[in-house]
């Protein structure tokens, strides 16, 4: 498996987007995501292991808490593939309309409307 | 309803002979069809039912990424239905590059209707022979290009947190 597969793999669960999104406000404690999921703690551990193989979050001991950082790094190559591809077809007609007006533009014989 | 398909409606202010043209010459598809922000140099095109449009998409200054449509049927003026995805530079079939969990195939069908000079584009979108894991990639995909949720969301937040520590 790639990483990036391991990232998109991560991404496919909500839970861990919202943790993803929270992390994006600044970093934060495993009792706080806790908190924010409403899953137990067990839980919160299984979604962070798998952030954290993909990259995504890094978990450093800071006092007596544990804190967890976002690192966007693996985000910004994975969002590069998926805003190329997402909009594909809308991209492509939009531009197959363009190529249509241009032609009636530069037209001789059409109409003026 | 099956949530695995997408269909996509657009109305072009052009004859249905004309959107036909453009669906099948190399020349036409090469300047519309791909994602923005890529040149897409088309290298052959065998319109007929078996046949494959083969093509690279390059965005600036990286190698190009191949990709093909493999038509399945072609009922001229109205109706086409191929398989898309990425190939080789030898129009041979491949996973996407950036990821294993992106369906190998995209079976597409369009349907042209005559509105005089109008013609209206109706275009099915499904996975083809996709895993369960590759069906919620499309799916993401799809939806991160229309709805402000899912991947978008989740880009969007992204977005704003490389923002703020500029």
């Amino acid at each position: 498996m790639s990483n990036l597969d391991l990232v998109f793999g991560a991404l496919a669960d909500g839970t861990r987007r919202a943790m993803l999104a929270r992390l994006g406000e600044g970093e934060t404690t495993v009792n706080a995501l806790v908190a924010l999921t409403r899953h137990k703690q067990p839980t919160v551990s299984k979604h962070l292991k798998v952030l954290e193989r993909a990259g995504l979050v890094m978990r450093t001991p800071k006092a007596q808490y544990r804190m967890v950082q976002l690192n966007p790094v693996p985000l910004q190559e994975a969002e590069l593939w998926i805003k190329r591809y997402a909009s594909l077809y809308t991209d492509s007609f939009d531009r197959l309309d363009h190529l249509l007006q241009d032609e009636r533009q530069n037209s001789p014989i059409e109409e003026q409307l | 309803m099956n949530t695995d398909q997408y269909t996509f409606e657009r109305e072009f202010s052009a004859s249905r002979e004309r959107i036909w043209r453009a669906w099948s010459t190399l020349s036409d598809l090469a300047q519309w069809w791909g994602p923005s922000g890529c040149t897409v140099f088309g290298k052959s095109l065998e319109f007929r039912a078996g046949g494959f449009f083969h093509y690279a998409m390059s965005f600036g200054e990286e190698p190009p990424v191949w990709g093909r449509f493999n038509y399945l049927s072609i009922v001229e003026p109205n109706q086409i239905a191929w398989l898309n995805s990425f190939s080789n530079e030898s129009c041979g079939i491949s996973r996407a590059p950036f990821s294993d969990l992106c369906p190998l195939e995209i079976h597409n069908l369009a349907t042209f209707t005559d509105l005089g000079d109008r013609t209206k584009l109706v275009l099915r979108a499904e996975p083809f022979g996709a895993t369960e894991a590759e069906i919620e990639f499309f799916k993401e995909l799809c939806e991160t290009g229309s709805l402000e949720q899912g991947l978008a969301g989740t880009f969007d937040k992204l977005d704003r947190f490389l923002l703020d520590r500029r």
